[in-house]
């Protein structure tokens, strides 16, 4: 068996909190477990477990953890790095950064070989493993230092190291959360290829379902340090019994017009464990028998899901293998996820009608370095609209949003609302101009200023359009955060709430139109879920237009009444999302469209 | 529009979501640094520096100009660390001397932080071009060692407190300019400092009310550093026959008064070093205290 | 990559005409009459008269500046006023001597501080470092001069008699003559710049040790030497390649107070016996000669560390 996880506890230090607790699991050879998990989850911590490796302090105090026979919590240190690279193999979620700056590919590779103990530098064996993940083996490429590759030619050098040794199992911590859509496909197919083809057993970690179902025979959930479920990837996601699973599956975009479901609250803090089911105050099922008792998990006497895909692995069809563990007192499957029609009737989100009355912009242009970042874009985004700019990285769409926002100088274009052409600075519009058009950035953890209270970064939009009757509470009540939060200082909120906060801070101005960049991009899924449905909620009750910068397809379409896809600074793309891919879609489009379906 | 960068937005696809381990409450820089155990001892060690500044000279058994003695006579009852080359009280020249070297090391101090850190905003906010321009002509001047420097005003104007103070000042400016400006450089790249700017707040108000309020942890860590460096540039100018004009006691001018005698009389020498020792340790551990607990703090403008 | 050096150099002499410039009108701008001096009781308005014409005082201060500039280049570099002789003669040994000084110490203390900075962070938490750190916490505080006090009383005159406490050699002479001469301002030196180095040596390394890198080197199970030398080492120098030309150019500075302490022989203490003495050429030339050392060591180490950064080496070329 590659890997055995028996009652698996990791504390910070001996007797500290536990960040993981009560951790089983078994992976069979040529098998690819997927770990699925939010902040908090402790996925990473249980996957550096794997490695004997403890991050700031944190210690293996309870449990067993086996790779191929070898007791990992027991072993010594020193031994433990004769087992790292050969019995148990890591691959990051940051290839960039996990890459030694001052060392080229080939310098990297021969490492690995040296400390294989190949002979003759291994040099054949490189180019075997280098062939292996879809890379060049020629000198020039050797030669690169890690800041001349790609995020996806990085990726795949960590996967050739990674594999290289043919270890029994392979961790992979998050292994895509860094690339485009288009590039982790490629990826996802080559971990699946050399598990299969050097019956490898991998544990891989994701916040992405899709990422999961793509590529996972089996799945498990984890919640708070513990695990909530665990069987066929299509038994726990499809029909989970667990009611975070559920939640999960409900709160991530599913690729049509269909409400997204957040899950309310936040994860509970290390120092905030309580007894009890750590769920159970979130949970719409919970019962006072849950906030007592920690469930165990316990397998399902009647799985819905028999295994009919052909996956080439050995032990699946049935057995202890196929088994669905549940970790609730209460279980109850699911009501299947119901489509909800177009949130917003006037479904013009843009095209002709009356401009005038919108935000347009015509012509953007934005050179940088000799190069077209942005390249003669026109936008359209009438009242009570919504358009989705989707984009990967480098397609200009955060700068085409900023230009409109008058936080970039155009090299060239205007931008009008309501017919009057705006200057191209915020600071040069009038502040009737400005406070009509809100802008909400994508890193909650950088827009508020730490020094400040809430209440006094609600103050600052008050002050400057001199509103004589500002009401933060209200503001906030807007967002769904309590009157409490106001005199918090930023560092006490998570994410999400920095993100309200953020959003009530625009609302504030009472503005026409918002744009939203990236604004859940470094949330957790189910986080988003409840800013994307806030959003819905706000356009309902006010006549907000929304610009939503997005580069995920899924989502945009889950908010959206129009899409707009940029590549390479131009848009590709542009039509009503009812209908989207029954239309003319561009090249580029129809990979993107592909990339999604093929993870359902 | 200068103050905002002009490279594209990196795409931010990680997640971000606070960590696991535990609330992180926003201390203040001075809470935490007075938690520290070097920022308690540096404290310690200034009480009696404090002491000196404020009552040095009513403290004094005898008169620091009188001869109350033979030279380099050692410790007794009557000179509890002996006379020194003239046969003056060691123990009262130390207890007067101090009030000077402290107190116009703090004045050129305060005014050079001052300085450097409005250079260091202004530059951080109004940059770009004319920015980087300043910041190569303040490059000159750091050029020079410091000692250097000072030493040629002197041999220009002479040495008087004031000026000594100016030229002091004028040597800390533009370095603390230059710490100053990149700690305010990674704030001003910000986001909140982009939004206040986007409501139309003009550029003054951001400085005073986003920029600064988050350098405050670099301020204090040069501030403190830079007066270590202070105390030990006027003594050293003392030392070298700079300092104030005989009798005047001054810690730096004893010690190269003494030390022909350090064979026969050490406290003649070992008394004003202890002084000038203890102040800048002292000073020292105070601004350690505050670089960690900056450090730990994580603030936007790490100490440099 | 050659242009880009072409390009700092280009700056560097620009930067270092600016100073001499500077330089020149500031100490020029020195009140006193400086015939009078030279002549001393000798002085008669005629005599005055004669001396400012032939030293070429009367000139406009511009041409005056291009006069001195050219003696200069050419490597005439005047005459000192204090003692007649030319510059050249009485700062020559000088120069070396102190030379010697900042070589001696740069050779001991760098490879010290990398030692110590290395095992300070690999160490961290432990009580050797704890003390280490705390040591050099006090040794940084500490004047240069006061260290420098503290030794002699240590090893000269209180506790061991081992060392002279004052430079046995004569001015002018080379100190190779008394080697013993050395020891004292060279042990100040190295306990005065060492710790701020290993200081920043061991924080850079801290860091590295934290780093993704690091820890995926770890995972794929390289450790020990290897580790270091080939993973924490080249990545923890590179921000202390600046430091140390910044620690040769600070050395730079601080012989001006160190040899004054010990008397040494070096234009450190040339410099402040011209400045009492309103010495004028002496102070241009020296404080010149300074602030070039500085610049081209600045310009130095801005080299180097490009050089071993690969991003920024290939960015260049």
């Amino acid at each position: 068996m590659p890997l055995r996880v028996e009652n698996l506890t990791v504390r910070v230090g001996t007797t500290g909190p536990a960040i993981i607790e009560d951790v089983s699991l078994a992976v069979a050879p040529g098998e690819i477990l997927g770990v699925i998990g939010e902040s908090g989850s402790g996925k990473t911590t249980l996957a550096n477990a794997l490695l004997g490796y403890g991050r700031d302090g944190a210690a293996i105090t309870a449990g067993r953890v086996e790779v191929a026979g070898h007791d990992i919590a027991g072993t010594p240190p020193a031994k433990l790095a004769r087992l790292r690279g050969r019995v148990v193999a890591h691959v990051p979620a940051d290839p960039g950064a996990a890459m030694n700056p001052v060392m080229r590919v080939g310098a990297h590779l021969a490492e690995a070989a040296r400390l294989l103990g190949l002979p003759g530098r291994g040099r054949e064996q490189i180019g075997a493993t280098l062939t292996s993940v879809g890379l060049p083996a020629d000198r020039e490429f050797l030669r690169r230092y890690p800041h001349q590759l790609s995020g996806g030619q990085q990726q795949r050098v960590m996967l050739a190291l990674a594999f290289f040794g043919t270890p029994p199992l392979v961790v992979l911590d998050e292994p895509t959360s860094a690339l485009d859509a288009i590039t982790q496909q490629g990826v996802l197919a080559i971990v699946r290829e050399l598990c299969t083809q050097q019956r490898t057993a991998a544990v891989l970690i994701s916040h992405d379902l899709d990422v999961v179902t793509a590529v996972a025979d089996r799945a498990l959930v984890m919640y708070g340090g513990r695990v909530a479920e665990l069987g066929l990837t299509a038994q726990v996601l499809d029909h989970g019994l667990h009611p975070y699973t559920q939640a999960l599956r409900a709160a991530m975009p599913r690729g049509e017009r269909s409400d997204i479901v957040g899950i309310p609250g936040r994860p509970p803090r290390l120092s905030e464990r309580r007894p009890g089911c750590l769920f159970a105050d979130r949970c719409q099922y919970a019962e006072p028998d849950c906030h007592e008792q920690v469930p165990a998990l316990t397998a399902v006497t009647t799985p819905v899901v028999t295994p009919v895909v052909s996956t080439p692995v050995a032990g699946t069809t049935a057995g202890p293998a196929a088994e669905h563990l549940v970790a609730c007192l209460h279980p109850r499957p699911g009501t299947p996820v119901a489509t909800f029609s177009m949130v917003f009737e006037s479904g013009q989100g843009a095209g002709d009608g009356q401009p005038h009355e919108g935000l347009s912009a015509q012509s953007m242009c934005m050179r940088y370095h000799q190069r077209l970042v942005v390249n003669q874009v026109d936008l359209v985004l009438r009242p009570q609209g919504c358009v989705a700019l989707v984009g990967e990285s480098g397609s200009g769409k955060t700068t085409l949003s900023q230009m409109i926002a008058g936080l970039r100088v155009p090299t060239s274009g205007t931008v009008r609302l309501a017919g009057t052409t705006l200057a191209s600075t915020a600071h040069a519009r009038t502040a009737d101009q400005r406070r009509r058009l809100q802008y909400v950035f994508q890193n909650p953890y950088a827009s508020l200023n730490p020094r400040k209270t809430v209440r006094q970064i609600l103050a600052e939009p008050a002050r400057a359009f001199h509103f004589a009757d500002a009401d933060p509470a209200g503001a906030l009540d807007a967002v769904a955060l309590s009157a409490s939060v106001l005199d918090e200082r930023p560092s006490a909120l998570s994410g999400g709430e920095r993100q309200r906060v953020a959003i009530a801070r625009a609302l504030l101005c009472e503005p026409d139109f918002m744009v939203c960049d990236e604004i859940t991009s470094a949330l957790d899924v189910s986080v988003q879920a409840t800013v994307v449905e806030l959003l819905g909620r706000l356009q309902r009750e006010r006549v907000l237009g929304l610009l939503f910068v997005t580069h995920n397809l899924k989502l945009a379409f889950s908010i959206a009444d129009h899409v707009v896809v940029m590549r390479s600074g131009v848009v590709v793309d542009s039509a009503a999302t009812a209908g989207f891919d029954a239309g003319e879609r561009s090249d580029y489009t129809k990979e993107l469209l592909a990339s999604m379906t093929a993870e359902d | 529009m200068s103050g905002f960068s002009m490279a594209p937005v990196p795409a931010v696809t990680k997640l971000i979501e606070a960590p696991a381990a535990g609330p992180a409450p926003q201390r203040s820089l001075l809470g935490s640094a007075l938690r520290l155990r070097r920022t308690q001892v540096g404290i310690v060690l200034l009480i009696p520096l404090l002491v000196i500044v404020i009552a040095g000279p009513s403290l004094a058994p005898h008169n620091p100009d009188a001869f109350i003695g033979p030279a380099y006579a050692p410790p007794s009852a009557h000179a509890l660390l002996g006379t020194d080359n003239l046969g003056r009280d060691v123990l009262s020249r130390v207890l007067a001397g101090g009030r000077n070297t402290l107190i116009v090391s703090l004045l050129a101090t305060l005014l050079g932080v001052a300085v450097g850190t409005a250079l260091g905003l202004a530059a951080a906010l109004f940059g770009g071009a004319g920015g980087s321009i300043a910041m190569r002509l303040l490059d000159v001047i750091i050029a020079f060692p410091q000692l250097v420097l000072v030493l040629l005003f002197v041999s220009l104007l002479g040495s008087h407190d004031w000026l000594t103070i100016c030229v002091v000042a004028l040597v800390w400016a533009p370095q603390v300019a230059r710490v100053m400006r990149g700690a305010a450089l990674s704030v001003v790249e910000q986001d909140f400092v982009r939004y206040s700017r986007s409501l139309g707040t003009s550029r003054l108000q951001v400085l005073w009310r986003e920029v600064l309020p988050n350098v405050t942890g670099p301020l204090s860590v040069e501030f403190g550093i830079r007066l270590t460096y202070s105390i030990a540039l006027i003594a050293g100018l003392g030392f070298l026959g700079f300092g104030p004009p005989p009798p005047t006691p001054d810690w730096g001018t004893m010690i190269s008064e003494n030390q022909g005698a350090l064979a026969i009389q050490p406290w003649a020498v070992l008394g004003p070093v202890i002084g000038i020792a203890l102040a800048t340790l002292a000073t020292n551990l105070i601004a350690e205290g505050f670089a960690q607990a900056n450090a730990q703090g994580g603030g936007y403008a790490a100490a440099s | 990559m050659t242009i880009f050096v072409i390009r700092r150099v280009a700056w560097l002499i620009v930067t270092a005409v600016l100073l001499s410039f500077v330089l020149f009108f500031a100490t020029e701008a020195l009140p006193g009459n400086v015939a009078i001096r030279i002549l001393g009781q000798a002085a008669t308005p005629q005599s005055i008269a004669r001396l400012r014409t032939q030293l070429g005082l009367n000139a406009s201060l511009m041409s005056q500046y291009l006069t001195w500039a050219g003696h200069l280049l050419t490597g005439n570099l005047g005459r000192s006023l204090a003692s007649g002789r030319t510059l050249t003669s009485t700062l020559g040994t000088r120069v070396l001597n102190s030379a010697l000084l900042v070589g001696v110490t740069s050779v001991i203390a760098m490879p010290l501080a990398v030692v110590i900075g290395m095992l300070l962070a690999a160490r961290r938490g432990r009580v050797g470092a704890e003390v280490a750190g705390a040591t050099m916490l006090g040794l940084i505080s500490l004047p240069q001069f006061v260290i420098g006090i503290l030794l002699i009383l240590l090893l000269s005159t209180g506790l061991f008699h081992v060392l002279p406490a004052v430079t046995t050699v004569a001015p002018g002479q080379s100190v190779v003559h008394g080697p013993t001469s050395l020891v004292l301002p060279v042990l100040t030196l190295v306990l005065a710049s060492t710790p701020y180095l290993a200081r920043l040596v061991a924080a850079s390394a801290a860091e590295v040790l934290r780093s993704e890198y690091v820890v995926a080197a770890r995972f794929r199970g390289v450790r020990g030497w290897p580790l270091l030398f080939r993973h924490v080492l080249p990545n923890a120098l590179v921000p202390t390649v600046q430091a140390m030309t910044l620690t040769v150019a600070y050395l730079a500075g601080g012989i001006v107070i160190v040899e004054s302490v010990f008397n040494y022989p070096g234009i450190g203490q040339a410099f402040v016996s011209a400045v009492a003495n309103r010495d004028v050429p002496t102070i241009q030339i020296i404080a010149l000669g300074l602030a070039l050392v500085y610049l081209v060591l600045n310009l130095i180490g801005d080299v180097v560390s490009i050089l071993l950064t690969p991003r920024l080496r290939t960015a260049m070329s």
